[in-house]
């Protein structure tokens, strides 16, 4: 199985809301175009529900199977104790030897990546070592094969170690109860990540203090001023577009930024786009005034292409303060904004003459 | 030295390889001048070192009939019409050669031309220094004039052109499948997104659901600029089949930008720009159906209607790309309908 079938395979879902699965249709079969019609009219989408605690300006999620149900479905949110999809009770079952072996965290993978360059490296600065050594008695080079090995170890894929390592710390007994280690750890959302999941999927509660919050009590939340420019709204917009062209939006706070794109989710592919949102008033004047520097451009396209991603300026018509006022549901509200987009890259006139 | 095979890295500007100076193929280098102590390192430089004073020792000098002389009379620059350097730079006009002012600073510069200045009949030879003084009005412009020069580029003012619109023809396909799209027939039962009933929708694939909760934005304003930029310098690539009288539409474009006094342009004066942009290859772009793969991946990088932006802090240059991007017809959503049993975890 190919390495896209498989992630396929673990990752059916782009949303949590889920298409309806129909059964085959056999056109010579009329019975089964009788069975695939009642299908049909019988089945609804089916919603993965979660329920997400408002608690101290915070969004998340307890439940160890609803925090996998947002990772696996769409990507949402990130493990508050994991890089970003949540593997701490995996990682510390596997280090305490409970359970069953499970496969290798992304955290994990990490490790194993820079042990094996270590590696390489230290080859690669004995080999350095001792082509200096034979410079100086005036010999150039004649490590060809050793080279070619030391190539090969660069390139090498990491190996899986199959025995587990067992380390356990004398505050372990806090977290494990009864032979069973219990989960600490949350999933914990962005603002625009609640909103989406509530509004435009409808697939979340919002729980604080036990009592369930609607659609607009959570805006009332999130967007409190209700003014056109608020950071909320605009970066919302912009959440919202990318999502709903079929992106996968997470944050990009790691590389100076608003967004990242990623296509399908983090597993699937490095993201590639990262966003800066930029607001664009209709006022020439807030627009000169508000406009960005190009120092600081110049500096986080440095950033972004030295991640090998691609800087995005994704440039937001805020509208007057007038029309949202009068504009009425949260829709009408989004739809009075617009969005634009413009590429930014360095160029160089020595790569460019060919 | 081992690196250098092992790891490719890119350098841009390196040091003149004077050793290969008279050998017909200039390599790029790797940065490893480190210093090892080592007797063999002490030669190559050495040797490198030796190869730069013997090119800059042979006496550079043109002949008597080679010499170019240019005049400057009644605040204009021209030359006599020989050189090389007539086939990209000036215009030409009744027997005489007329520059710009970057034109002839950087001809100046190079020794190429004899700066002569006439006055009331009498012609005076000028050193750089007094050409400097009298043409160079924008500085800022001059020196992204002669750094692209330099790098080979043939760099001309920028002359507003005719602006060809393209109108795409109408694919068969594309119809065809728009077509497909209104037949299917099951995708029809969809409630309208952000209701309650819009979970009864019948849907079928995961594109309709991404397209149900697509936002309807209204119409982008399209103002006009108060401040437009100017674009400064079309460039080409080097060509030598390249005539000045009838040029090809440019490869890029540039708006010089002084960085102390210039901040990021908004997006009215950005989109401005991007309408009045022309070059050699800006039709294709937004022609280009290309779907899936590393086609795709390039268009989606490149975007449509590029302008170069050249960044000018006190000397030092920069260079910006900017386009327009359409992410929005990337392929991204998965088609693989969910087909068998899946998960019920509704309540």
């Amino acid at each position: 199985m190919s390495k896209r079938t498989s992630l396929n395979a673990k990752y059916p879902h782009a949303l949590p809301v889920h298409p309806i699965a129909l059964p085959e249709l056999i056109l010579h079969n009329p019975i089964s175009w009788i069975w695939f019609t009642i299908c049909y009219i019988k089945s609804f989408p089916t919603v993965s529900r979660t329920v997400v605690q408002f608690k101290d300006g915070c969004f998340a999620v307890d439940s160890p199977e609803e925090m996998m149900t947002l990772w696996n479905e769409g990507f949402f949110g990130k493990g508050t104790m994991s890089r970003s999809e949540p593997t701490w009770y995996d990682r510390t079952q596997k280090r305490l030897g409970l359970g069953e072996f499970k496969n290798l965290t992304i955290e994990e993978i990490t490790i194993l990546r820079r042990e094996e360059r270590k590696k390489f490296k230290r080859e690669r600065a004995q080999l350095e070592k001792k082509q200096k050594e034979l410079k100086s008695m005036g010999i150039v080079d004649p490590f060809i094969e050793e080279r070619l090995k030391l190539k090969e170890l660069r390139d090498k894929d990491i190996t899986i170690p199959l025995e587990r390592e067992t380390f356990i710390r004398p505050e372990d007994d806090v977290l494990v109860v009864k032979g069973h280690l219990i989960n600490i750890e949350q999933l914990q959302l962005q603002p625009c990540e609640v909103m989406f999941l509530e509004f435009a999927l409808q697939s979340v509660t919002v729980v604080t203090d036990g009592v369930a919050l609607s659609s607009n009590q959570l805006l009332e939340v999130l967007w409190p001023t209700k003014s056109a420019d608020d950071s909320f709204i605009v970066k919302y917009v912009v959440y919202h577009y990318y999502r709903s062209l079929g992106w996968c939006v997470r944050s990009a706070i790691k590389f100076g930024t608003d967004f990242l794109l990623y296509n399908r989710g983090p597993p699937f592919h490095h993201a590639e786009f990262a966003l800066h949102v930029v607001p664009n008033y209709n006022d020439t004047q807030k627009n000169t005034a508000t406009a960005q520097d190009f120092t600081m451009l110049s500096g986080l396209n440095r950033v972004i292409a030295g991640v090998r991603k691609n800087l995005v300026l994704v440039f937001v018509d805020i509208p007057t303060q007038e029309e949202i006022d009068k504009a009425g549901s949260f829709q009408d509200i989004l739809s009075l904004y617009s969005i634009s987009e413009v590429l930014l890259r360095r160029w160089v006139p020595n790569r460019n003459r060919d | 030295m081992s690196q250098e095979l092992l790891i490719e890295t890119e350098l841009e500007d390196e040091v003149q390889p004077w050793e290969y100076l008279n050998s017909a193929n200039l390599k790029r280098g790797q940065k490893d001048f480190e210093k090892d102590d080592t007797q063999i390192q002490n030669s190559t430089l050495q040797d490198s070192l030796d190869h730069m004073y013997n090119a800059l020792s042979v006496p550079r000098a043109h002949t008597v009939k080679q010499n170019v002389k240019a005049y400057y009379q009644d605040g204009q620059w021209r030359s006599e019409l020989k050189g090389n350097f007539m086939q990209t730079m000036g215009v030409v006009r009744n027997d005489w050669c007329y520059l710009t002012e970057e034109e002839i600073i950087y001809l100046v510069e190079r020794g190429t031309v004899e700066p002569i200045w006439v006055k009331n009949g009498q012609e005076v030879t000028m050193d750089l220094q007094s050409v400097y003084a009298m043409c160079a009005t924008d500085l800022v412009r001059y020196q992204v004039y002669s750094n692209l020069k330099r790098c080979g580029y043939i760099v001309q003012r920028y002359t507003p052109r005719e602006c060809a619109t393209v109108r795409k023809p109408w694919y068969l396909p594309t119809m065809f499948r728009a077509v497909l799209r209104r037949l299917d027939i099951l995708n029809w039962f969809i409630f309208p997104a952000f209701t309650s009933s819009w979970l009864k929708s019948k849907f079928l694939t995961y594109s309709s659901i991404f397209e149900s909760i697509r936002l309807q934005f209204k119409p982008q304003r399209q103002a006009a600029p108060t401040y437009p930029l100017d674009i400064t310098f079309d460039v080409w690539k080097p060509d030598p089949r390249f005539t000045k009288k009838s040029p090809p539409l440019p490869d890029f474009q540039i708006v010089i930008v002084d960085v102390s006094s210039t901040r990021f342009p908004t997006k009215n004066q950005l989109d401005d720009l991007f309408k009045r942009v022309e070059y050699q290859g800006r039709s294709q772009e937004s022609l280009s159906e290309a779907q899936g793969g590393a086609k795709e991946k390039k268009r989606l990088k490149d975007g449509s209607n590029c302008v170069l932006f050249a960044l000018v802090d006190n000397g030092v240059i920069n260079y910006m790309r900017l386009s327009q991007g359409n992410l929005s017809s990337a392929n991204v959503i998965p088609t693989k309908k969910a087909r068998g049993p899946t998960q019920r975890t509704t309540k």
